[in-house]
């Protein structure tokens, strides 16, 4: 037998391989994943919401349906999206936005929710699935990041006429006034990251707290890695009491 | 993208991937097979 016929055999085995592979296990995988995403909905308090994975063919996209309002959708988007083997999530009806980009595509619901606790809710919900965070000595942010601002973006979007304050954060290492510095350069740069994305600026103000409000204890990396990080805290029209009350709570 | 699509190219791939470190460790010296 050539080398030819050789590697065409190969090739074509393992075509079949797939394929029975595929027939094997294929259905099952993705009623699981359909399973995964309307447990972790309802576990989350998004029971409004019903997830549905293509069948012919099969597809890892979830399409989510029901009647659910802007800032809700976002975070039963953000919700499935977060399942490990979902590859992307949009809404009955609603275009899907491209993979790397402007996935969560802003609702074009009239019935726009104001109320804060709801927006604080949805980016509380974006940021605990994947918090934005920087390098040590860094205020980059990451390709990561930007699809978490992405997000968070759409999500803001919706928050319309509500105060957001952006709060930076870094670990406990180094100098004190360089920390609150850092923490500074880190809260502006994602102020701009939002307005890039068409939040109004004058919505926004960031502040750098430094090392002075860590959220976990210890020195150790994994607990510095946590520390280096951004908050958002949503308030009312005119913002401050809400901001100050949290802010407080020794957060 | 279809998964039967994901399934078959992950696996063509592997498949790729096993030929060239093959031809890498036993086949360039080699004029038969």
């Amino acid at each position: 037998m050539k080398i030819g016929s050789k590697i065409l055999t190969g090739a074509v085995a393992t075509a079949v391989l797939a394929l029975v592979g595929h027939a094997a296990t294929g259905e099952n995988y993705i009623d699981d994943l359909e399973q995964k995403a309307q447990t972790e909905l309802s576990a989350r308090g998004l029971d409004g919401a019903t997830v549905s994975f293509g069948r012919d063919p099969l597809s890892r996209a979830a399409v989510l349906d029901g009647a659910m309002t802007g800032a809700a959708k976002e975070e039963a988007l953000a919700v499935v999206m977060d399942i490990p083997g979902v590859s992307s999530a949009h809404w009955q009806g609603e275009q899907d936005g491209a993979e790397d980009g402007n996935v969560i595509a802003p609702a074009l619901d009239s019935a726009v929710p104001e109320d804060v606790t709801t927006c604080q809710n949805a980016v509380d919900t974006i940021l605990a699935a994947k918090p934005i965070s920087f390098r040590s000595g860094s205020a980059y942010v990451s390709a990561q990041s930007n699809r978490i601002l992405d997000q968070l973006a759409g999500v803001l979007k919706e928050c319309e006429d509500l105060s957001i304050a952006v709060e930076g954060h870094t670990d406990d290492n180094g100098d004190r006034t360089v920390n609150r510095i850092m923490s500074q350069e880190r809260a502006d740069r994602i102020k701009a990251g939002l307005v890039e994305r068409g939040i109004a600026a004058e919505l926004i103000t960031a502040r750098g707290y430094g090392s002075s409000r860590p959220r976990a204890k210890g020195s150790d990396a994994a607990a510095d890695a946590q520390n280096r990080r951004i908050e958002f805290r949503i308030g009312s029209a005119n913002g401050r009491a809400q901001n100050d009350a949290k802010a407080q709570q020794g957060e | 993208m279809p998964l039967l699509l994901e399934n078959l190219l992950l696996l063509l791939t592997t498949f790729a991937i096993g030929l060239a470190i093959g031809w890498f460790v036993w086949g360039r010296n080699s004029e038969d097979y």
